[in-house]
């Protein structure tokens, strides 16, 4: 307690100096925080989107899971529907849907091989359950169930020079790679993120057709009530003897996510660190200040029986008093911001997302998400930037001879 | 030397006459690269022919079977009709010079195969429509020469080393052996660039035609890229020298039901 008093005087001792340090760890904690909360939000934004598209969980045959790269159509899930349906009555399945997504090439002027496009085959409810597709469709509409429709990303479209209400040709490959090709009406056309944009959604037996793959999907999509749960589902369906023949993988253990959600980890550990050393400058000079200018002093605590922990001690107390000051007005000042970008977001344009990997579903506009985990993370990196930064010089000031200090 | 696709449809033309001919061995010392490659010419160039083609394409999951008759005039025209199976009866495909069309009766579309579309197997076999289309003008595009003798399915013959002149052919380097008695590339081995093994060809079945022809009847064509697969194309019904009409290599015989 008197360590802690004798902190609370020294920091007041030189208000400016310790006002400009716990300004600085105000930045800094400032920083993390929008940082942070931009990570969480925009990641989390995609993640959602992304999930939805490509299952929570999924369940493919164990050999095209594992050379998924080369598109090996022929190890396939019979009877999907059949089989997706069963799939949607066990514990904790919400939804799930086959799907099959394949590459064609779409007619442009009765030159097939020019403009080339992932073509998605699934439900009709998968699209618009799943996808949300209603929201992004900028002409037209979803499948009216009529016949052979096909709704296509703008991106296609602008490529095919092709509007809703013209035939569409797609010309792609059965899964022995022999030539094929389907025809149907454009419904719709969508735009948002790189999957809304780049895509043509097909109904999934228009695609069987195209693939050659009768009642067989590649893929069957599970869906959980949230994709956070999708670790678990997948542990569960893994244990279930009906699903033993076939490979199941939640979202986060398949390509590109398994690694980006390492990456994103990294990025925060990098940022963080960045803050943590900025701020632990600040720190260490004022700290370092402070000790030389109570060098006297110390000697006088230290002939008094101030042992040299208890000085390093009193040091780090005062810079976590000063830290965490700064923390708690950084938590203010980097909150609102990151509650400014959680409200109204920011605006990337179309052009930037729906150029990114179809795979990723990024929207346009990207929000901020504040949360618990983001403040209490970033007040105590404005900690550990105090504590950090007066390591040193309260080291320092422990290793003060008293004799050597008073007479200075 | 004509087009692939010319050599396959002289294996389909003219009446065969003989088996396995029997006639004194056409090179019984080393040739010289041009007599080979003109022994070739000889017995692959034809006015115009047509054929009936079993095309069958195996692969470790499956076996497909492919029924077709095809329509070749010169070395620049060729068409195509699938007649079996039934998902593929009616499509058809036409090569005029340097362009190929396909019509696929389910999408009632003709539509011109360009791009990425070229290196697709046709109708999933180990010949792509690139295959189809690359000029054989071996003497034009390759530096041949003669690197000695081997032995094919017991027969002689002569082993040919073809090196492009430049990288835009599709195989850079072919090694063909050519039978020393019917002067026809009874196996041939398809190189990339870097020298790996892209496909073996291999013709058999030699039968002799009208004017003392030889000509292949049979040819096995294994794409060392895809595990376990090859394609066998066997020729009868082969005719030399009919009249066709020029509607059957024109866009209106495509769409003709």
């Amino acid at each position: 307690m008197l360590l802690l008093r004798l902190a609370v005087r020294n920091a007041r001792r030189n208000v400016t100096r310790s006002a400009l340090t716990a300004f600085t760890v105000m930045l800094g904690t400032a920083l993390v925080c929008v940082f942070l909360s931009w990570i969480e939000g925009v990641f989390g934004t995609t993640l959602l989107g992304s999930t939805n598209a490509i299952g929570h969980v999924r369940v493919v045959d164990p050999d095209f899971a594992q050379r998924e790269q080369l598109q090996p159509m022929y190890e396939n899930v019979p009877d999907a529907l059949a089989f997706a349906e069963k799939l949607s009555s066990k514990p904790g399945v919400v939804a799930a849907f086959p799907k099959i997504m394949t590459g064609a090439t779409v007619e442009v002027d009765g030159t097939i091989g020019d403009v080339f496009a992932p073509v998605a085959g699934a439900p009709a409810a998968y699209f618009s359950d799943r996808l949300d597709a209603g929201k992004s469709l900028v002409d037209g509409t979803l499948f009216t169930g009529k016949g052979k429709e096909f709704v296509i990303g703008v991106k296609v479209a602008e490529k095919a020079k092709a509007k809703v209400g013209d035939e569409l040709v797609l010309t792609g490959v059965t899964q022995d790679g022999a030539t094929s090709a389907i025809i149907g009406t454009i419904v719709g056309i969508t735009s948002g993120d790189a999957l809304t944009s780049q895509q043509i959604w097909a109904p999934l037996d228009e695609i069987q057709y195209l693939t050659d793959l009768g009642d067989a999907s590649t893929e069957v999509l599970v869906f959980a009530d949230d994709y956070e749960n999708g670790s678990d589902l997948a542990a569960s369906l893994r244990a279930d003897p009906d699903l033993a023949e076939y490979t199941v993988q939640a979202w986060d253990e398949r390509e590109p996510f398994n690694g980006l959600m390492q990456t994103v980890q990294v990025m925060k550990v990098i940022m963080n660190g960045i803050m943590v050393f900025i701020a632990s400058l600040a720190i260490w000079n004022t700290m370092t200040m402070s000790v030389l200018e109570r060098t006297s002093e110390i000697g006088v605590l230290r002939a008094m029986g101030l042992t040299r922990g208890r000085t390093v001690l009193l040091f780090l107390y005062e810079a976590v008093l000063i830290g965490a000051m700064g923390g708690v007005a950084g938590l203010f000042l980097g909150g609102g911001l990151a509650y400014y970008l959680e409200v109204h977001g920011v605006e990337l344009g179309e052009e930037v997302t729906q150029n990114m990997d179809a795979n990723m579903a990024m929207s346009s506009h990207v929000y901020g998400d504040v949360n618990a985990e983001v403040l209490i993370t970033a007040f105590f990196v404005g900690l550990l930037m105090a504590a950090v930064g007066s390591l040193v010089p309260a080291i320092r000031a422990s290793r003060v001879e008293p004799v050597v200090a008073m007479r200075a | 030397m004509r087009s692939l696709i010319t050599a396959l449809c002289l294996m389909l033309a003219a009446p065969a006459l003989a088996e396995e001919p029997a006639a004194a061995p056409r090179f019984a010392e080393q040739p010289t690269a041009e007599q080979l490659l003109s022994a070739l010419d000889d017995n692959l160039t034809f006015e115009s022919r047509t054929t009936t083609i079993k095309m069958t394409v195996v692969n470790p999951r499956r076996t497909r079977e492919f029924t077709m008759r095809t329509f070749a005039r010169g070395e620049d025209e060729a068409s195509i009709e699938y007649l079996s199976p039934t998902r593929d009866a009616g499509t058809k495909m036409l090569r005029r010079g340097d362009e190929l069309w396909m019509y696929i009766p389910n999408v009632e579309r003709t539509q011109k195969i360009s791009g990425h579309m070229l290196r697709q197997g046709m109708m999933g076999s180990d010949m792509s429509y690139e295959d189809m289309m690359a000029s054989t003008e071996w003497e034009e595009l390759y530096t041949a020469s003669v690197t000695g003798a081997d032995e094919v399915n017991g027969r002689k013959c002569w082993k040919v080393e073809l090196l492009a002149k430049d990288d835009t052919v599709t195989y850079p380097k072919r090694v063909s052996c050519v039978d020393a008695e019917t002067g026809i590339p009874t196996k041939q081995e398809l190189y990339a660039l870097s020298g790996m093994l892209l496909k073996t060809w291999t013709m058999e079945d030699v039968k002799i035609f009208e004017g003392g022809r030889r000509f292949p009847t049979k040819m096995t064509i294994s794409d060392k890229l895809k595990e376990g697969t090859y394609t066998t194309i066997e020729m009868s019904d082969i005719t030399f020298g009919v009249e066709l009409e020029d509607e059957i290599f024109s866009q209106r015989w495509l769409e003709r039901r």
